[in-house]
């Protein structure tokens, strides 16, 4: 990891118009086939969001690297890129350019460019359109096309006659059931869980009844949908030595603790650990997010507490945060954890090899 | 939620007040109390180190003190005289941090010198960190009782000291940024708080205690 750092830091002395970062465009072609399983759940508009959230994100890199006279990075496309499949399927484009924008101006711009950020850029501007537009950030969920050619002959999810037989059969109007809900909603609020296979295939949509309403389940996210793909695009980026698979599989593991823990002292009612690995933005955060190489620590303890913490904290939010699946706050704190986790790793180690020395020149 | 911590037992209720006092109510990420001295001190893990324990303990000792003050002295007062208690506890919570504050250091340079010289100027700075007057005001507004006021201001104190470690460990690793002139200093330094505070948004409301 240190080794890509300091290639991506290395290369701004020349000044081409765009800096290739062979890392990053690693990242782009494992993100590539979650785009394509995005539009196949969720329509061509997928693409059109991508392509929006990217040019927001380079347009914003390019008017404030110019000043400093360094090149626009292919990281400014990876966190648009990141940051678009991570929405709901019907955000609206300006949203996704004002958080696209933001993660770039604020979470890396400003401390001077690739490399130098403490914060996911991806992850900073999802939690800050999150929280600043909330009610298009939870009511645009639709639910995912299904049978062949499915979204790939749609532009996206515009009435309930479009969509799968599951629905229509139902003889359902768009005002019958506006009311969208995601699996995890329903198990933080109804307590009701859904079937983890359609789950990990990221294959979400359907009606249920409960409380006296209809509602449709609908996908959070367009990229979190499938886990195995993301799973394969996980196993191409550590296997070309891009992401650290520590990072990835301590993620991963606190996500395991923590469903086990939290479940069991909320007595069974938000999902065990299963749950918690197939539903929601679980693996695509721990595949692309968690990974960054640039807010990740550097030293080996430190990486571990950072990740594990992170799978800890996404259940806790899940359980207790009034935002449903607040994914994007644990990332955040783990990344302003992460330099002092750094640097309690290197006092520590500084420690025992004092300790060690003391030890070997007593025995000498 | 709220009937549910009332209802259990003592224990549960002042683990909920540090946490929510520490954590999800964090003074400084919150409410935004006592940013001068965070500011200026977080350059330097060391110094951000001792500023930071310093404030966890007067803001513990001065928030239970005035909680004292509060029921044993004011509450009478405006009983009897009618001493208006709301204007009052302005004054007195300052001039007994202040005091607190003079009286930590007169002991601290009689007791150990080494350790007042490397706090240097961060102990006056005390007397001037709004969060821990904030902590004294906010235990009046929730009514706690000594041991409540005791974990809330223990609470305040570590969270604050919290936010400037991270503060800290982040500006430390910023040291080789590149910075834009203009934003360098204070500027960098809230938008590093703006992103803190963001971060700490999502774990606002997890635990409620009034």
């Amino acid at each position: 990891m240190a080794q890509q750092a300091s290639a991506g830091k290395a290369a701004p002395k020349r000044k081409p118009r765009l800096m290739k970062q062979a890392n990053m465009n690693r990242v782009l072609y494992a993100l590539t086939p979650v785009l394509l399983v995005a539009i196949y759940f969720y329509g061509w508009r997928v693409l059109a969001m991508t392509a929006v959230a990217c040019m927001a994100a380079g347009i914003t890199e390019f008017i404030t690297s110019r000043r400093r006279g360094s090149p626009v990075s292919t990281a400014a496309f990876v966190t648009g890129a990141l940051l678009a499949l991570s929405l709901p399927p019907m955000t609206p484009y300006w949203i996704a350019a004002i958080g696209a924008a933001v993660g770039i101006l604020f979470g890396k711009e400003v401390f001077g460019g690739f490399g130098r950020n403490f914060a996911n850029p991806a992850i900073l501007g999802r939690a800050f359109i999150y929280v600043c537009f909330p009610p298009d950030m939870t009511t645009t969920f639709v639910p995912a096309f299904e049978g062949f050619p499915a979204g790939f002959v749609h532009w996206s999810f515009m009435d309930l006659a479009e969509l799968p037989g599951r629905l229509s059969a139902q003889g359902l109007s768009m005002a019958d059931a506006m009311s969208q809900a995601t699996p995890m909603w329903l198990q933080k609020n109804l307590g009701v869980g859904y079937d983890l296979w359609n789950s990990f295939l990221g294959n979400i949509g359907g009606l249920f009844h409960a409380e006296e309403q209809t509602r449709i389940l609908a996908g959070s996210s367009v990229g979190e949908g499938s886990v195995p793909v993301l799973l394969a695009a996980g196993a191409y980026l550590i296997y070309t030595g891009t992401a650290n698979w520590r990072l990835t599989v301590g993620m991963l593991a606190g996500v395991v603790a923590g469903g086990f823990a939290f479940n069991h002292i909320a007595g069974g009612t938000i999902g065990g650990p299963l749950f918690h690995l197939l539903n929601g933005a679980t693996a695509y955060v721990a595949v692309f997010m968690i990974t960054d190489p640039v807010s990740a620590p550097k030293k080996r303890p430190a990486q571990w507490i950072y990740a594990v913490l992170a799978g800890v904290l996404v259940v806790l939010l899940r359980w207790r945060s009034p935002f449903v699946d607040g994914t994007s706050f644990a990332i955040l704190t783990v990344n302003l954890a992460g330099p002092l986790l750094d640097m309690g790793s290197e006092a520590m180690a500084a420690r025992g090899k004092a300790k060690e020395g003391a030890s070997q020149g007593a025995a000498s | 939620m709220i009937a549910q911590v009332t209802q259990q037992p003592v224990a549960a209720s002042l683990i909920a007040i540090l946490f929510a006092a520490a954590i999800t109510d964090n003074i400084l990420l919150t409410r935004f109390l006592g940013m001068c001295s965070f500011l200026s001190v977080s350059r330097q893990m060391k110094s951000a180190l001792g500023l930071g324990l310093a404030v966890v303990f007067v803001t513990t000792a001065t928030t239970a003190i005035n909680s004292v003050l509060y029921r044993q002295v004011l509450i009478p007062l405006e009983k009897a005289y009618g001493v208006p208690a709301d204007t009052m506890i302005l004054i007195l919570f300052i001039v007994v941090i202040a005091a607190f504050v003079q009286l930590m250091e007169m002991f601290i340079e009689r007791v150990s010198l080494g350790l007042y010289f490397s706090l240097g100027i961060f102990l006056p700075l005390i007397t001037v960190n709004c969060a821990i007057l904030g902590s004294s005001l906010f235990m009046v507004t929730r009514q706690l009782d000594l041991l409540g006021s005791l974990i809330f201001g223990l609470g305040n104190g570590l969270g604050w000291w919290l936010a400037i470690m991270l503060m800290a460990g982040i500006r430390t690793r910023l040291r080789n940024a590149r910075i834009p002139p203009a934003l360098d200093g204070a500027g960098i330094t809230l938008i590093i708080a703006g992103i803190m505070a963001l971060a700490f948004m999502g774990y606002s409301g997890m635990i409620q205690v009034q």
